[in-house]
């Protein structure tokens, strides 16, 4: 629901960018909800599959994320598993889309896959450092590091990173200029291309949930966590701004230059970030 | 008690059998076939636990000064891997059965019951001489084998028969200056021995150490000797693939596990590096090497068996670098790793197999939507790759994870940011394969005639399936077990059902299966809670409901299947100019010119006095020099 | 008992000027004669090995070291049980069919080659090996150019060239040997080596090698191997490879006293077998006459014998004997089998063989096995002469030596598996098996192999009483000489 909430936030801050007034904030509730109560199409219950598949992904990944310290469930927010339940999220909503039969969703899909090799290694890096510096895969432990005040939080301590794991969350939310998945004018938005109705419905619902854990890890990591789930979605909002206004200005990347930025750019930094912890 | 030479000879046995009077009864040798795996993995239980039984055959050999007596020793590490080879072997003979009926097939099963005693030597030997049998007996058999596929060409079972003799005739020598040595070929004792001379000595268990590495990685297929497993799993005989990319890979494994891991993380005094021994830590790294390269090939890949080798290729690398680093969780991750990948491994093989009995093809270009015609054989495959991918919650996951937790918790952390690149490729190619073989649009020869594989062939997917995701609910369900496996590496942590223990986390697979199963359900009651749905065909939508056929043209169908990864292979195009593979074709292309010359120093008739002049010209300079 | 030994020899000659005789009548009659005296000659001889003795026989009754002696030791038997194992499957089955090549004469000198290999293993008297050897030569000769091709010719003549050159070089050194020590008994020879001066050593050694070695296919004395293993005719070839090699590796581990005295001539005769070795096994590499092939498989395992031998010790000579038995049967079926598949395809291009195994199964898998085993694949015989010879080598720290043998190794299995690939290659053609008698003889020698191979220890006593015999010269010498004093 929160990151519906953003998505429709964003629409707004997007539109104001570009000087134009924008819907109001609640239309992304209004969207879903319409696409949820329209009749669809489908071509095979491989679609239905996948898009089930991918929600529950997405969901299951959301709940190991620790949201102001809590958790559903004591897991200690393991990194690895978060990073590869999301996996099942891509896999599902892949696989549903090729299902599809319509040859741009695996186009989309091929860019999608190509860009997350690009991010999931500054981001590997990013977290390894952080694991490396407390000694646990725990995100609960990585914001509970942060404790202690605005001046501990780990944007201030380790700024390179910050920025690094700015760029590449950039990519990982598919926004500009590292949106070739949906590239709307190029490959006639991809992997949605075939869905409509519920499927749409259940897609805008998975993005909102994905922009959700997302958020959230970054301020696990970066910004201490947040006392109390206000503060945190106050945080967390922060991050999707960022990521907002740089999508609303910038064009886009072709994919081989995508990837090969994602491999220098933020990964020197991460790098020199590293040598700059370790050395000292 | 059946013995283990009993079972190695009636192995024997019923492969002569097979080959002289079965030849032609395909169906029925599978069933020999079947009844034998089953009746070793019988055996195979009952001796789970007995870890100090052995046994002595009563021949005795002597070779050099040596005196052998032949024998076996029932050891975790052995009994894991012969209980493997024999349970993937017995799921897989009951493919086979329905897959003999295809015309692409041919019967191995004289040979593969060879390689079947085979492997019972290598795994239960006592000593040094049954091992270098077996290990050179898997070479010749394999290559029969490998020989039998569709092509039956030669050209690639000879490239892996090469580099299994080149590993042999590497095994041969170390085994040699290992008897010379220390004056026994026992496996127990020269490991004990050999430990100690690696302490004071490290300097002379070096090279013994080193070509005992290099014979075992190239079994493996680490780079750069990964050439022969693209190939080899390309000719071989579809049903033969599973067990090639489950099992023989594994070979490689029990040898260093068997005998260069505790040497090397018990007692190598040599230099050290973040903590391990150099040894260790170069070869590690080649592990991690072997990934990446196998992971960038398979990108540009377009036959379905390449692909899934390289990504056995990858997988033995992860499996090399998690040993290599000595502790006991990397050879737990190592090991865990090493049994589910022969079980999603052999999975994702034999549905490729069910693909090649209802299509003949194994050319991802050519394929198309097949999820629609063959639905289990999609949902095995999709449950194949995501474990190979190593997502939750399937069993590749748990492994992964502990490997992860085995580099971390040893600081490598470069290493485990290489392993997430292999890692995340292996996603990309996985599921390349996934929607090239399986999803998209189908083609109209194989909308007509494809059809789902017959049941017999199913239950072995199904069985696997059911395997793969329990063992990613319950990964203790293998790890008990293996309990005693890591006593003799040195670990005794007692394992839980469902909690796995790491170095910098721990990990609780019910619980996230729980959770997973939880969104899904979630996910499911929004989807059908909502409007309801109204299934039309694929063509109407794409052609925006128009029908061709009014106009008398055929639908356009477009699979998106060529160049999949273009963006990504045109990255690495410089790095795949230079390939190991075209310096082992320069190399065998200079052999041949020498071999030519060669002989027509023998047939030319002028060159006698050349000849002759040469001859003596070695003896004198020989004589002097050496 | 001292009779058979002579009658080793005699008999076969007897056989020759026989069939003379019966030059007018049917082919049978050749045939029975050779398969009888052959059958005789190889039942007594293995009758006398695994008995246990030691035989001496003075011919004429002169006593050693004056007159000649017939020495029937451990090493000896062994090798005359071999050869004659070997002549009898030959006589029995591939003179059947009734050609040019197979008449009377044919026989005949076959009979008298038969004699002369026995007289070379049986004979302590080193003049007498040359009378021998001179007399095997001319039969082989002969036979050789009656093989109706160019090559026969060619081959046959090389081999004179060669042949007589060597000849005459190793009667030089007998010549010298014979004048510094005064004894031409080979028992007698190992005392009195020492009387020699060193390079007169060495000269007159080196000298009796060279005749050795060319017998052996070794380098640069074996550049008549590929044409005459070529040219000759089926039964001749298998005398060659098997027989003729086996003598020659049988002589050098009788000298390995007197050589192993000499470190220096060791020292040059090493680089000699490598070169020899590489040569011949990368000449087979590119090898697409399969005849051809086999000679230089022939000449490779030859060297690998003499480096089991100069790599020295008791797991040298073992790794030696070993290695020439396992040469001698599988090299035997080779042939066999290789005419068989001649016959059935007409050609000799073992790239036209592709897919034999649908017409001739069991000849594919008798290729098969015979190959892999010289290749020193685990469960078949030459698998334990290729691991001890490894073992010898490492033991005496031979470590170049030992890379380059399994290098070899490795190029060996290569193009050997190669050849059986094809054989089992799909192939549309319709051949129709022909010659399939000839299979019989192979089979009999591949179970013999697949038995040693599973089961060393059956004649590893056997082999072990040949090593002792051949190690030490005093109990050699003390068997001749003082047996009849």
């Amino acid at each position: 629901m929160v990151g519906l909430l953003f998505i429709g936030l964003g629409r707004i801050i997007t539109a104001r960018v570009q000087r134009r007034i924008g819907p109001p904030f609640y239309q992304q509730f209004i969207d879903v909800i319409k696409l949820l109560a329209r009749e669809s199409i489908w071509h095979h219950w491989i679609m239905t599959l996948g898009s089930i598949m991918a929600l529950g992904g997405l969901i299951a990944t959301m709940v190991h994320v620790p949201v102001a310290g809590w958790l559903p469930y004591d897991s200690g927010g393991p990194i690895f598993l978060i990073l590869y339940l999301a996996t099942i999220g891509y896999l599902g909503m892949a696989m549903g889309v090729s299902a599809s039969g319509n040859p741009n969703a695996p186009l989309g899909i091929g860019r999608a896959l190509s860009l997350m090799l690009g991010y999931e290694i500054p981001f590997a890096a990013i977290l390894i450092l952080f694991i490396s510096l407390t000694g646990s895969s725990s995100l609960t432990e990585i914001a509970a590091m942060q404790a202690g005040g605005f001046l501990s939080w780990n944007i201030v301590k380790f700024p390179l990173a910050f920025i690094a794991a700015e760029i590449t969350v950039q990519a990982m939310m598919a926004e500009k200029p590292f949106d070739q998945m949906i590239a709307p004018s190029e490959i006639a938005s991809g992997p949605l291309v075939e869905l409509g109705g519920k499927f749409l419905g259940l897609g805008m619902i998975q993005m909102a949930v994905a922009i959700y854990f997302e958020t959230a890890i970054m301020v696990n990591l970066f910004f201490g966590g947040g006392a109390n789930i206000f503060t945190f979605t106050l945080k967390q909002f922060g991050v999707y701004t960022i990521a907002i206004l740089i999508n609303s200005v910038m064009p886009r990347y072709k994919i081989e230059n995508a990837v090969r930025y994602l491999w220098t750019v933020p990964l020197a930094l991460i790098i020199i970030q590293m040598l700059i912890v370790f050395l000292r | 008690m059946i013995s283990i030479g009993t079972m190695i000879i009636l192995a024997v046995v019923l492969a002569l059998i097979t080959r002289v009077f079965l030849m032609k009864h395909k169906l029925l040798s599978w069933v020999l076939f079947s009844a034998y795996t089953a009746f070793s993995v019988f055996v195979l239980l009952k001796l789970y636990g007995n870890w100090n039984y052995f046994e002595t055959m009563n021949l005795s050999y002597l070779v050099g000064r040596i005196n052998m007596r032949p024998g076996f020793m029932n050891k975790p590490l052995g009994w894991f891997f012969s209980f493997f080879v024999m349970a993937m072997s017995f799921l897989n003979s009951f493919f086979s059965m329905g897959f003999s009926k295809s015309i692409h097939s041919r019967n191995i099963v004289p040979h593969w019951l060879m390689i079947l005693a085979a492997s019972l030597t290598v795994f239960f030997t006592k000593d040094w001489l049954l091992f270098i049998i077996g290990w050179e007996t898997l070479g010749w058999a394999s290559f029969f084998i490998i020989m039998g596929g569709k092509q039956k060409k030669y050209k690639d079972s000879m490239s892996y028969y090469f580099f299994s003799l080149v590993s042999g005739m590497l095994l041969i020598a170390a085994v040699w200056m290992i008897g010379i040595k220390f004056r026994t070929l026992n496996i127990h004792t020269t490991t004990r021995s050999m430990i100690i001379l690696a302490k004071n000595t490290p300097w002379q268990a070096f090279p013994i150490l080193l070509m005992l590495t290099l014979s075992f990685l190239i079994k493996s297929g680490a780079y750069p000797f990964h050439i022969w497993a693209p190939r080899a799993h390309k000719s071989a005989p579809a049903d033969f693939s599973p067990f090639i990319s489950g099992i023989m890979i594994k070979f490689g494994i029990f040898g260093l596990l068997l005998y260069v891991i505790p040497i090397v993380s018990k007692g190598y005094a040599g230099y050290s590096i973040f903590g391990m021994p150099v040894f260790a830590w170069v070869f590690s790294w080649l592990g991690i090497i072997t990934s990446a390269i196998a992971t960038v090939l398979a990108f540009s890949e377009n036959d379905a068996k390449r692909l899934m080798a390289y990504s056995s290729v990858a997988n033995a690398g992860y499996i090399i670098t998690a040993i290599f680093l000595g502790t006991a969780l990397g050879i737990k991750g190592g090991l865990l790793h090493a049994f589910n990948h022969m079980i999603f491994k052999a999975v994702i093989f034999m549905t490729i197999a069910a693909v090649v009995y209802r299509t003949g093809e194994t050319d991802m270009n050519k394929m198309g939507g097949l999820a629609y015609k063959m639905p289990i054989t999609f949902m095995t495959f999709l449950l194949g790759i995501i474990a190979a991918a190593g997502i939750a919650p399937m069993n590749g996951f748990v492994s992964k994870w502990m490997i992860y937790q085995a580099l971390l918790g040893q600081k490598h952390y470069f290493m485990t940011v290489a392993m997430f690149f292999a890692s995340t490729g292996a996603f990309l190619y996985l599921y390349r394969a996934l929607h090239a073989i399986f999803l998209g649009q189908i083609r109209e020869v194989h909308e007509r005639e494809v059809k789902e594989v017959p049941f017999l062939m199913q239950i072995p997917m199904w069985i696997g399936m059911i395997l793969m995701f329990g063992l990613g609910v319950f990964p203790g369900y293998l790890l008990r077990p293996m309990m005693p496996l890591m006593k003799t590496f040195g670990s005794s942590i007692s394992e839980s059902l469902n909690v796995v223990q790491g170095s910098v986390g721990s990990l609780n697979t019910l619980f996230s299966t729980v959770i997973f199963i939880l969104g899904v359900v979630i996910a499911a009651a929004i989807f059908f809670l909502s409007a309801k749905t109204h299934k039309t065909p694929m063509m109407d939508n794409y052609t925006s409901g128009e029908d061709p056929e009014e106009w008398n043209v055929t639908p356009n169908k477009y699979q998106f299947s060529y160049g999949f990864y273009e963006p990504i292979t045109k990255m690495f195009a410089w790095a795949l100019k230079r390939s190991v593979d075209k310096a082992y074709f320069k190399a065998s292309y200079i052999l041949k010119i020498i071999g030519r010359e060669i002989n027509m120093i023998f047939t030319d008739h002028n060159n006698w006095g050349y000849a002759a002049l040469l001859g003596l010209l070695a003896m004198i300079i020989g004589g002097l020099f050496l | 008992m001292n009779t058979y030994l002579t009658l080793l020899i005699i008999l076969p000659v007897f056989a020759a000027f026989l069939m003379y005789f019966f030059r007018k009548a049917d082919n049978w009659i050749n045939i029975a004669i050779m398969s009888f005296v052959t059958l005789f000659g190889t039942v007594s001889s293995l009758v006398m090995l695994f008995s246990q003795g030691s035989e001496v026989v003075a011919l004429g009754g002169w006593k050693p070291p004056y007159g000649i002696v017939l020495v029937g030791d451990r090493l000896s038997l062994i090798f005359v049980a071999l050869i004659y194992l070997i002549t009898y499957l030959i006589a029995q089955f591939g003179g059947i069919e009734r050609t040019k090549v197979n008449d009377h004469k044919s026989g005949a000198l076959f009979m008298l080659l038969t004699a002369a290999a026995a007289g070379m293993i049986l004979t302590g008297d080193l003049f007498n090996f040359f009378v021998f050897m001179e007399l095997a030569a001319i039969s082989s000769y002969v036979l050789i150019a009656k093989g109706g091709c160019r090559s026969s010719y060619t081959g046959a003549l090389k081999y004179i060239f060669t042949g007589g050159l060597a000849s005459m070089l190793m009667l030089l050194g007998i010549g010298i040997l014979y004048n510094t020590t005064g004894t031409l008994n080979i028992a007698h020879l190992m005392l009195r080596i020492g009387l020699v001066g060193d390079s007169l050593r060495w000269l007159a050694l080196g000298l009796v090698l060279c005749g050795i070695l060319l017998k052996m296919e070794v380098f640069p004395f074996n550049l008549w191997v590929p044409e005459s293993y070529k040219g000759a005719p089926a039964g001749m070839k298998i005398v060659l490879g098997s027989i003729l090699s086996t003598v020659g590796g049988y002589t050098l581990i009788r000298l390995y006293p007197i050589l192993i005295q000499n470190p220096g001539l060791i020292k040059m005769l090493l680089p000699l077998a490598l070169l020899s070795l590489i040569l011949a096994e990368l000449a087979a590499y590119r090898e697409k006459h399969i005849n051809r092939l086999l000679g230089y498989s022939s000449a490779g395992q030859m060297a690998l014998v003499m480096l089991a031998i100069l790599f020295g010790g008791r797991m040298g000579i073992y790794a030696a004997i070993f290695i020439v038995i396992a040469h001698a049967l599988a090299k035997a079926v080779l042939f066999f089998v290789g005419a068989h598949f001649k016959k059935s395809t007409d050609s000799s291009m073992w790239e036209s063989y592709r897919g034999l195994s649908k017409t001739s199964p069991i000849g594919a898998v008798l290729f098969t096995v015979a190959a892999l085993s010289l290749t020193g694949i685990p469960g078949m015989m030459g698998f334990w002469g290729k691991l001890s010879m490894i073992g010898a080598g490492l033991a005496s720290a031979k470590y170049f030596s030992i890379g380059i043998i399994l290098i070899i190794t490795i190029v060996e299995g290569v193009y050997f598996l190669r050849i059986s690939g094809t054989l089992y290659q799909s192939n549309e053609s319709d051949v129709k098996a022909k010659a399939s008698y000839l299979l019989i003889p192979a089979v009999i020698l591949v179970l013999i192999i697949v038995l040693i191979g599973f089961w060393p220890g059956c004649i590893s006593k056997i082999i072990n009483g040949g090593v002792s015999a051949a190690e030490r010269s005093s109990e050699y010498a003390k068997l001749v000489l003082d047996y009849l004093l």
